[in-house]
């Protein structure tokens, strides 16, 4: 436990808002990149550097850290943004719910996590008290831009932001996840990202992931919602 | 394992056979028909002769599957209250089977197909592991299975038999919801699935007795038609062939009066309430089918609504058996529960003979219209003379067996009235005018059924080229009428077999003296009638003799042309007796007045709604669609809404988990 971990979570917040009042999708991905990157120094910070030398965990660690640096600080955000400039789609345009609005909402999320994660939830010995928080808050912000996205970029920067926040409700937790777990997890990110991003990229105008979806999974009646 | 359980399972195997073999013929329809229907009467008679051996010789024993399911092997059991169902089951069933004989083949276009006949042996079949159960789980499979048999049987003839089919459907589907509760709420307390642990533990507390009862009766009393969870009865029954409503309404709809009995062996001494419960039942059942059926233009409807009725009188007898039980009063609780018993069997016979009376008239005109049926008596000698026997069955009069069961009842109630514990006499001093008026509005309701049907003149073409079809039709229903006639001459051995399927319900079986000494006289009362009225014929023969007799239609005010359309309607017949009683009702009436000294046209009709139906049911249905057509709204039909929800769940879910209502 350092002032980092603090210092570091108390930025994912930041990001997290920063990130639900921007309509350039570019400024997005890179936020979201900025975020991986104070993720993968979490555990370092968590642990100290004392870890380094305690010989049985460094592998783990540094194996952690770069995966997750390497994936989220590179990888997802580079995909992305290739499929950014494929699909031609540069802001979010015409959102469902306002910037203004959207950054109250999340900074009312962002205050029922700090509630819940101070008076609800138990204290937890050498947990950071801004640790639960932090990942609830980032957790419900993922939700809610996965939901409130007009464009399929905006979904699948929310689920990233989501999985960021599980990311550090378990980090907290559990202080270190069992190493084929962790990069287990970060598989499945990559995987379902890639994914995303190719239906992204495949779909032209303001192609979004409901409506690729639309096509093969089609409600039974005519969609009764404003979709 | 003993002889006459074998002997069950063989009835069950041959029914099976009879239900796979049209199968393996489907070639050759008409060897498929005929041998389906050896097999069932094959069947059936294996399972008449074991039922009753069982009956006679105390005999019981039961057969363990060796399957074993998670919740313990299937299996049958035998005692008395099985064997005495199971005679229902097999007799009427059998009948049925063989009226259908012919009554597919002459209708074979009517039909959707004719293979649908070969429902009907497993439709007994399940009815026969149904009284045969002896744990839950074999139960339940059965009684489905039952369900699921009858309701193929019930859309037989195609599309216009789809919503009827789906009323009846949804009905047993919600009963059965009440079962599984309830069965869930006894293998909980008895500490396993079978009949006998369920029995062998102690009985259950008050209030859990009094839920097991209440949702048995919700849950039976749809299958057996009490009031008001009658509503599908009117509709399936005129649209199913007509030997299915035989059997359906014959001992299907008995399933659940057999299913109460059982529960009711599971759970103690009854409190004095269930009795009042079941004779409140019983009289709204009795008076509200009686009166709704006297005012129907279908004959299939009017005896549908007829069973509701006879339905009722049976729930009579068990609210008195009931009474007495909880009194611990022998005398009243075995004359109630043997009447009850008695008229299952009877009202088997003669409303299984009333249908396929019906269906014989369907057959033979094509229509079950009042309005277009008349003087078929002439013309159909078998089924006119079958229909009166039933008719006079049905409402209790003698030397029929309808009068044997309903005389146990009344005096089940005179003995309650007399002996029971004060605060309860006077319930059982009510029994009695409720019984005498549902004989009395009965009566009225079989005049009119056999009269517009039978007598006078044919009011259409079809009526009046009717003649009597193949052989199995009136040979099915002469038998039946011969059983009614049979019980009503020489009801103690019957009277006896009933006694033996009471003797499970814990009550102690005999009959007390006067009720035997006075079945005892029934035979000579029915001698004595048959022989007045043989005099009378001979007297009028005597005085007729040597004078010039001549045959005309019925007297009909002296008019000199008398058409078919002079003759009293059906409604003629039944607004006398409906128009005191309709504050009770929701009778319409759509009358044009005639006017003037040479009117041209007056039009008098007569509708009778159904108020459990339309004020209970109808609203109910339309509010549960409303609810989940509001609940449908919340599926859009794309992700963001979803992910709306979900997020929703979790803020409310971490609200409560704060403390937060």
């Amino acid at each position: 436990m350092t002032p980092g971990t603090d210092l570091l979570l108390l930025a994912v917040i930041g990001i997290d808002l920063f990130i639900a009042s921007s309509s350039r999708l570019r400024a997005r991905i890179q936020a979201c990149a900025l975020q991986g990157l104070a993720l993968a120094a979490l555990p370092l910070a968590v642990e100290g550097t004392g870890v380094l030398s305690a010989s049985g965990r460094v592998v783990h660690v540094v194996l952690a850290v770069t995966a997750t640096l390497l994936l989220k600080a590179w990888a997802i955000p580079l995909a992305l943004t290739r499929a950014m400039h494929r699909s031609g789609v540069r802001r979010e345009v015409e959102p469902f719910v306002s910037l203004h609005l959207s950054l109250l909402l999340t900074a009312g999320l962002v205050g029922l996590a700090f509630w819940i994660g101070t008076a609800v939830l138990p204290r937890l010995p050498g947990v950071s008290p801004l640790g639960i928080p932090a990942g609830l808050a980032t957790l419900l912000v993922g939700l809610y831009l996965t939901m409130s996205g007009r464009t399929a970029l905006t979904q699948v920067i929310g689920y990233l932001v989501l999985e960021n926040g599980v990311f550090i409700i378990g980090q907290m937790l559990l202080g270190e996840f069992p190493l084929v777990v962790e990069l287990g997890v970060l598989l499945d990110v990559l995987v379902a990202v890639m994914l995303m991003a190719v239906l992204v990229a495949s779909g032209q105008g303001i192609a979004t992931v409901r409506e690729d979806h639309g096509s093969g999974d089609a409600p039974l009646d005519a969609p009764r919602g404003a979709a | 394992m003993t002889a006459v359980m074998w002997a069950n399972l063989a009835a069950l195997v041959l029914l099976l056979t009879a239900f796979l073999a049209p199968l393996a013929l489907w070639r050759r329809p008409g060897a498929a028909r005929l041998a389906g229907a050896l097999l069932t009467l094959a069947g059936c008679a294996v399972g008449v002769a074991a039922s009753v051996t069982a009956l006679v010789l105390g005999q019981g024993g039961t057969i363990t599957s060796l399957w074993r399911t998670p919740l313990g092997p299937l299996t049958l059991a035998l005692d008395g209250l099985s064997a005495f169902f199971l005679m229902c089951v097999h007799l009427v069933g059998g009948l049925g089977a063989l009226f259908g004989f012919g009554y597919v083949a002459r209708l074979r276009g009517h039909l959707g197909s004719p293979a649908v006949a070969a429902w009907v042996p497993l439709l007994i079949a399940t009815m026969a592991v149904v009284v045969l159960a002896g744990d839950v789980l074999t139960f339940l499979l059965a009684w489905e299975l039952m369900t699921l048999a009858s309701f193929f049987l019930v859309t037989a003839e195609g599309q216009a038999s789809g919503r009827p089919g789906l009323v009846y459907l949804l009905a047993s589907q919600l009963g059965v919801a009440a079962l599984f509760v309830l069965f869930l709420i006894l293998a909980a307390h008895g500490d396993g699935t079978g009949f006998d642990a369920i029995r062998a533990a102690s009985a259950p507390g008050a209030a859990t007795a009094a839920a097991c009862f209440v949702l048995a009766v919700i849950g039976f009393g749809t299958k057996a038609g009490f009031w008001p969870l009658h509503v599908w009865l009117p509709e399936a029954h005129p649209a199913a062939p007509s030997h299915v409503s035989a059997i359906m309404s014959g001992v299907m709809i008995k399933m659940g009066i057999y299913g109460l009995l059982r529960v009711l062996t599971f759970l103690g001494t009854p409190p004095a309430w269930w009795g009042l419960f079941l004779l409140g039942i019983g009289a709204v059942s009795g008076v509200g089918g009686v009166l709704h059926a006297l005012a129907q233009h279908d004959l299939k409807r009017l005896l549908a609504y007829h069973s509701v009725e006879n339905l009722g009188i049976i729930a009579l007898g068990l609210g008195l058996g009931l009474l007495g039980m909880s009194q611990g009063n022998g005398p009243v609780a075995a004359l109630g529960f043997a009447g009850a018993l008695l008229h299952v069997l009877n009202h088997g016979l003669f409303k299984g003979l009333l249908f396929q009376g019906a269906g014989a008239v369907f057959a033979a005109t094509g229509t079950r219209d009042f309005d277009e049926l008349g003087g078929l008596a002439r013309r159909m000698p078998v089924t006119g003379t079958s229909f009166l026997a039933g008719s006079a069955a049905i409402t209790g009069l003698p030397p029929f067996n309808g009068f044997v069961s309903e005389f146990l009842i009344f005096l089940g109630a005179f003995a309650g009235a007399t002996t029971l514990p004060p605060s309860l006499r006077l319930w059982a001093l009510a029994v009695l005018p409720i019984l005498a008026l549902i004989g009395g509005l009965a009566a009225a309701c079989f005049v009119k059924a056999f009269g517009i049907t039978f007598l006078g003149e044919p009011r259409s073409t079809r009526a009046a080229q009717a003649r009597e079809s193949g052989r199995a039709m009136p040979v099915a229903m002469a038998v039946g009428a011969l059983a009614c006639l049979g019980i009503g001459l020489w009801p103690l051995p019957i009277v006896h077999l009933a006694t033996r399927a009471t003797d499970v319900l814990g009550v102690s079986g005999t009959l007390p003296p006067q009720a035997l000494a006075a079945l005892a006289l029934v035979p000579w009362i029915a001698a004595a009638l048959i022989g007045s009225i043989l005099a009378l014929a001979l007297i009028r023969r005597a005085l007729l003799a040597g004078r010039d007799v001549r045959r005309t239609a019925t007297w009909g005010c002296g008019y000199e042309a008398p058409t078919p359309r002079m003759q009293y309607t059906a409604p003629s017949f039944a607004d006398p007796v409906l128009t005191p009683a309709h504050f009770l009702l929701d009778a319409h009436h759509d009358d044009v007045a005639a006017q003037g000294p040479f009117p041209v046209r007056a039009v008098h009709r007569h509708h009778l709604g159904d108020r459990a139906a339309d004020r209970f049911w109808r609203p109910l249905v339309r509010a549960t669609i409303r609810l989940f057509e509001r609940i449908a709204r919340l599926e859009r039909g794309d992700v963001p809404s979803y992910l709306v929800y979900v997020l929703l769940t979790l803020v409310a879910l971490l609200l409560w988990q704060g403390g937060i209502p």
